[in-house]
């Protein structure tokens, strides 16, 4: 399969993905209200709070809204969109990849398009959606949302696979990578500042939510070429490792010899 | 009699069974400790930024007990509305209700049978946070007391408004959406992420009038101002108990002959 070939390949395999979905559009529309809903009262959490303390460490309830908005967008787009990703190690455990293995394309991308998170796409719509009704969108602006979206997306992208390939040597790392994953989605949702001491240095290192809790201020609202040169290294580097150790675990993969039937 | 032995048992069969795995339940103690952490930081700056030693009527040990307590409340309830939702689509409803026991009283007593042990859990982690991140015993044995018995009649609230709106599904097929509200509705109204007492005075007349406030606000406050209102409190959840019961049933027997079994 030629490199151009693929690149028109992954559309229509997402494509496919979703209308799988939309096969049942009630249920569908259902489930990305409900996420919806769910990010919009986490957002009435923050009015609350702001409401009673309208500024800590320089933050207001704008920043905020703009941390949903491109967390929301990135996490919704990486575990929508990649909807195997959340599952990974689950599949690893149990011996789920042949049939991804055994057809001539590359592996990963193909597994992790081959499914969509409906609940997630409510993230996805909800980023968007705050960042027009709530955060004065401009074409600047719009860059720079997409740019921090394009950033921390990248970011939970590789910490995410780099953690369901821990399932290649540890066995079962599905509990332990649903605890981490929920643990990083609960510090990227709140700002950077009130983090301090030994805590930062952990969100700036092995569970990196601290460059997306610091995008609404640093990248949105007063870009600093410095910390966005850093979050782009930082970025391309965790997915250098992630993609490594994705291919040495994959040697290291067994089969399930489970017969499976993808309609 | 009987039947009281039989929910008894029930109750201590699905306890027993939440203590079966006692590794898997430590895990699911994650969320609490990492949320607290995230509570600890954004409390603790707040208290400092407004130079205040007490907010809402809390000082900042007190603040973090009470949250404490919230999250202990909310993760260890069930979720109704996936377990009936699935009896009424899969058809094994028609096996449950041949059972001699009422399948409403058995729903109370598995809910109570899993929420207890898991409630018991949480808010011994999380108060174990707490004191570690405080370096204070923020809660008495009075507040514990308190607490405890407020969380009787919260937790029947709780099962009560929550069972209803699953009961729904006799008619939707999937009581799953209207649940999820309703949670969303508990984290905000029912004082799960701030305390009532820091709310802004028109949501503040909303969420009083709101049974809601009544699960979650009502019981953790009594964590670190115990016996405070106290009879107030219990009338109100009573009451509010009396009328939910009353709807839950009224729809089950509506619902019930409403059921059509396709299978199971």
């Amino acid at each position: 399969m030629s490199t151009a070939d693929r690149w028109r390949f992954w559309p229509r395999l997402m494509l496919a993905a979703m209308r799988a979905q939309l096969a049942y559009p009630g249920a569908f529309s259902l489930t990305v209200l409900a996420m919806v809903v769910n990010d919009g009262v986490w957002l009435a959490f923050w009015w609350l709070y702001f409401s009673r303390f309208p500024v800590i460490h320089g933050w207001r309830l704008e920043d905020v809204a703009a941390l949903w908005a491109i967390g929301a967008t990135a996490i919704g787009v990486v575990q929508g969109f990649g909807g195997n990703l959340p599952r990974l190690s689950r599949l690893i455990m149990q011996g789920e990849l042949d049939v991804y293995l055994s057809l001539p394309k590359p592996a990963l991308p193909h597994l992790l398009l081959s499914r969509v998170n409906v609940a997630s796409l409510g993230d996805v719509v909800f980023g968007p959606l705050v960042f027009v009704a709530l955060l004065h969108p401009t074409l600047p602006r719009l860059g720079l949302f997409l740019l921090a979206v394009v950033l921390a997306a990248l970011i939970f992208f590789a910490f995410l696979l780099l953690l369901h390939t821990l399932a290649f040597f540890l066995g079962r790392a599905d509990v332990l990578a649903d605890q981490v994953t929920i643990s990083m989605v609960t510090f990227s949702t709140y700002p950077s500042p009130i983090f301090q001491g030994g805590l930062r240095i952990l969100l700036f290192t092995l569970l990196p939510a601290g460059f997306i809790d610091t995008m609404p201020v640093s990248v949105l609202r007063s870009p600093n070429p410095g910390f966005i040169a850093e979050a782009a290294a930082f970025a391309l580097l965790l997915n250098a490792i992630a993609l490594f150790v994705w291919r040495v675990g994959l040697r290291r993969y067994e089969s399930g010899n489970l017969f499976q039937a993808r309609l | 009699m009987t039947a009281l032995r039989k929910l008894w048992a029930v109750a201590f069969a699905y306890a027993r069974s939440v203590w079966a795995y006692p590794g898997a339940e430590a895990l699911r103690t994650i969320f609490l400790v990492v949320i607290l952490i995230v509570f600890l930081a954004l409390w603790r700056t707040t208290y400092r930024t407004m130079d205040a030693g007490s907010l809402g009527g809390l000082g900042l040990p007190q603040m973090l007990e009470y949250l404490a307590g919230t999250e202990a409340i909310m993760l260890s309830t069930p979720a109704f509305a996936d377990r009936i939702g699935e009896d009424v689509r899969t058809g094994g409803l028609a096996v449950q209700l041949t059972r001699p026991i009422s399948y409403l009283a058995f729903q109370f007593a598995v809910a109570a049978g899993e929420s207890w042990p898991r409630l018991l859990l949480n808010l011994a982690v999380g108060s174990a946070v707490v004191m570690l991140a405080t370096g204070t015993v923020p809660v008495s044995l009075a507040g514990l007391a308190a607490y405890l018995i407020a969380y009787i009649p919260a937790f029947l609230l709780y099962a009560s408004l929550f069972l209803t709106l699953a009961l729904t599904s006799f008619w939707l097929e999937d009581a799953w959406a209207v649940s999820f509200l309703a949670s969303r509705a508990v984290m905000i109204l029912g004082g799960m992420l701030v305390p009532l007492s820091l709310f802004p005075p028109v949501l503040l007349r909303i969420a009083r009038i709101l049974p809601l406030q009544l699960m979650v606000y009502g019981p953790a406050l009594e964590l670190v101002h115990p016996f405070q209102g106290y009879a107030g409190l219990l009338l109100a959840q009573c009451l509010w108990l009396l009328l939910l019961l009353g709807l839950l049933l009224f729809l089950y027997r509506k619902g019930v002959t409403a059921l059509h079994v396709h299978g199971g």
